[in-house]
């Protein structure tokens, strides 16, 4: 197998980490991005092969000042960039439109949706140069329906989705694939820490309000991180190869669009 | 037997075009496979060729999809040959282009009957099959972008691909308790001899002026810049019948290259 690099940011995080192992798994050496320090811990913690690198990089995505380690990493990998994982994402503080703070807004804005621009435009020249790569965002079923008390966090996701759909358009020609996964619930401290708030927020317990969730979900139980780095991993490999532009649903079934 | 089995697979509409690529990777992947297509002459032709390969792990069932007995036939086939059924994969299909005002009630019924109403059977016999085996089987159906958004000169054919689409859905509900997965695949343009049908129909209608000329339009409506062949649209449903998928079910992927973005 030829050398091929990518860059994942969230890759600290419950569901970049599984995808981290993953794509290790499936031969890429790979540059871990994310703001908590500990990315460099789960670099060291992925099994690599001969020849294979992985190295995590402690970056604020949202700021393309600190893009030049992303760089400098891919650069000591010496590896073409064929892979772009857009992973990172928050979550919003719980709470209706009318009192949403807007500065809450714009942080989630900020982290789910504008770094994913700032990241395309630094990188595309790189994936480019490549010729034959491919992109995947991470969605979620909250982009692509709304639901209360989520308006940031849903819009955008929703605006994930659209801007998939247009970088598809554009870098087809470049011979550049651009997909995204819809994640459902998953069983990250993500997910369990919004059941937290949500069920605070209509008082009833934590229990309660997963059974309420999980309930919504014909196969009962919200997904490993794994299953979602299962289909980045489709996405990014030779079987996704006449994909550009789809979302792939991998929900338990919680929602079919 | 090979060595790696994972279990039986049946695959209609098999004989030819994307079933039979379908088909010749599930037999890669190491299931036995039941060939079950309406046509008896390129089926066994289809077998032969295959058994080159993989004797003993592909055989021939003959079926018309609107027939429950004789798909209960190919799946009773599929776990007497391979002891059991893992994956069903409703694939047969066809499509009948007439113009929008013309779309007759002979056509509807043909297609619904093939497109909608084989599609509801495979499920049921797959299912039935699973649950008294135990089997957490995945089937998958072949949709459409037809069943996404309709084209005026396939009426009928859009119509029964949304229906597609709707079974999957009430399918994943129905079969979720029992570890079953439904879901399915739309693919956008791919050339096998329905295509080549297709242009003839499309040609004879007026709605295209030379040979080749309906299907390369589309094309360049399409991203990737080219239309499909069989194999591009494999990679995805080898996913879908792989643990890579274990968590979905009801959902829909199109493989169109990059054609309606939906
Ligand atoms: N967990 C779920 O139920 C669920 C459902 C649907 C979609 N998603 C999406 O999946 C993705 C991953 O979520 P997760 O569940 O693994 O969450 P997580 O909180 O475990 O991981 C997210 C990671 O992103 C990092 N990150 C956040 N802001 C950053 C920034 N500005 N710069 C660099 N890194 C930053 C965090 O440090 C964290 O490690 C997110 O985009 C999330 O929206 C999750
Ligand atoms: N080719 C495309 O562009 C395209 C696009 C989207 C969806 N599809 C769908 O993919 C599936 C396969 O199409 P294809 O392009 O390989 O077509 P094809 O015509 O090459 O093959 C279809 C096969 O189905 C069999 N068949 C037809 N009616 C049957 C019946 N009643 N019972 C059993 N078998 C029957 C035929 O004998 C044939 O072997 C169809 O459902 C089709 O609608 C095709």
């Amino acid at each position: 197998m030829s050398a091929k690099t990518g860059v994942l940011t969230g890759a600290a995080g419950g569901i970049g980490r599984a995808t981290a192992e993953r794509l290790a798994a499936d031969g890429w050496s790979l540059v871990l991005v994310d703001q908590f320090d500990n990315v460099a811990d789960v670099a060291k913690g992925i099994k690599a092969k001969d020849g294979q690198k992985v190295i995590g990089v402690v970056a604020d995505i949202t700021n393309p000042d600190q893009y030049g380690a992303i760089d400098a990493a891919i650069a000591s990998i010496g590896a073409p960039l064929k892979f772009l994982g857009l992973v990172a994402g928050v979550l919003q503080q719980v709470g209706s439109i009318e009192t949403l703070d807007i500065a809450e807004w714009d942080r989630v804005f900020n982290v789910n949706l504008r770094a994913n621009v700032f990241l395309m435009k630094h990188f595309i020249p790189a994936l480019r140069a490549a010729k034959g790569a491919s992109i995947v965002t991470v969605s979620s079923w909250y982009g692509k329906s709304g639901h209360g008390f989520f308006g940031a966090y849903c819009a955008s996701k929703a605006g994930v989705i659209s801007l998939t759909h247009t970088a598809a358009a554009e870098l087809a020609a470049d011979n550049i694939r651009v997909n995204s996964v819809a994640p459902g619930n998953v069983a990250t401290s993500m997910h369990l820490d919004a059941l937290r708030e949500e069920a605070e927020k209509r008082s009833v317990t934590f229990e309660e309000m997963k059974k309420t969730e999980w309930d919504k979900i014909p196969l009962g139980r919200a997904a490993y991180p794994s299953e979602i780095a299962s289909a980045i991993s489709f996405l990014a490999g030779p079987d996704g190869s006449y994909l550009t532009g789809a979302t792939i649903d991998v929900n338990g079934g919680c929602l079919f669009t | 037997m090979s060595e790696n089995n994972k279990g039986g697979a049946v695959v209609t509409g098999a004989a030819r075009g994307i079933g039979r690529e379908i088909a010749t990777a599930l037999l890669r992947d190491g299931y036995g496979v039941v060939i079950a297509d309406i046509d008896p002459a390129v089926g066994e032709q289809t077998v032969k060729e295959l058994s080159k390969d993989h004797a003993g792990r592909v055989v021939f069932s003959k079926v018309d999809v609107t027939k429950r007995d004789e798909v209960k036939a190919a799946v009773a086939a599929c776990c007497k040959e391979f002891g059991g059924i893992n994956v069903m994969i409703n694939n047969a299909g066809f499509n009948k282009p007439e113009p929008f005002l013309e779309a007759s009630e002979k056509t509807w019924h043909a297609i619904m009957d093939v497109n909608a109403l084989g599609v509801l059977i495979g499920i049921q016999e797959a299912a039935k099959a699973m649950i008294e085996r135990g089997i957490k089987g995945k089937i998958i159906n072949t949709a459409s972008i037809a069943g996404r958004t309709g084209f005026a000169d396939f009426a009928p054919y859009s119509a029964s691909k949304a229906v597609v689409i709707s079974l999957t859905q009430a399918g994943a509900r129905a079969l979720a308790g029992k570890g079953i997965t439904v879901n399915a695949f739309g693919p956008g343009v791919v050339d096998t001899p329905l295509w080549e049908k297709l242009d003839a129909d499309l040609l004879a209608m007026g709605a295209s002026k030379a040979p080749g000329e309906a299907m390369n339009s589309l094309a360049s409506q399409i991203l990737l810049g080219r239309v499909a062949k069989p194999s591009d649209v494999v990679g995805t449903v080898r996913f879908l019948w792989s643990p890579q998928s274990d968590y979905m079910t009801g959902q829909v992927l199109l493989i169109d290259g990059g054609m309606i973005l939906q």
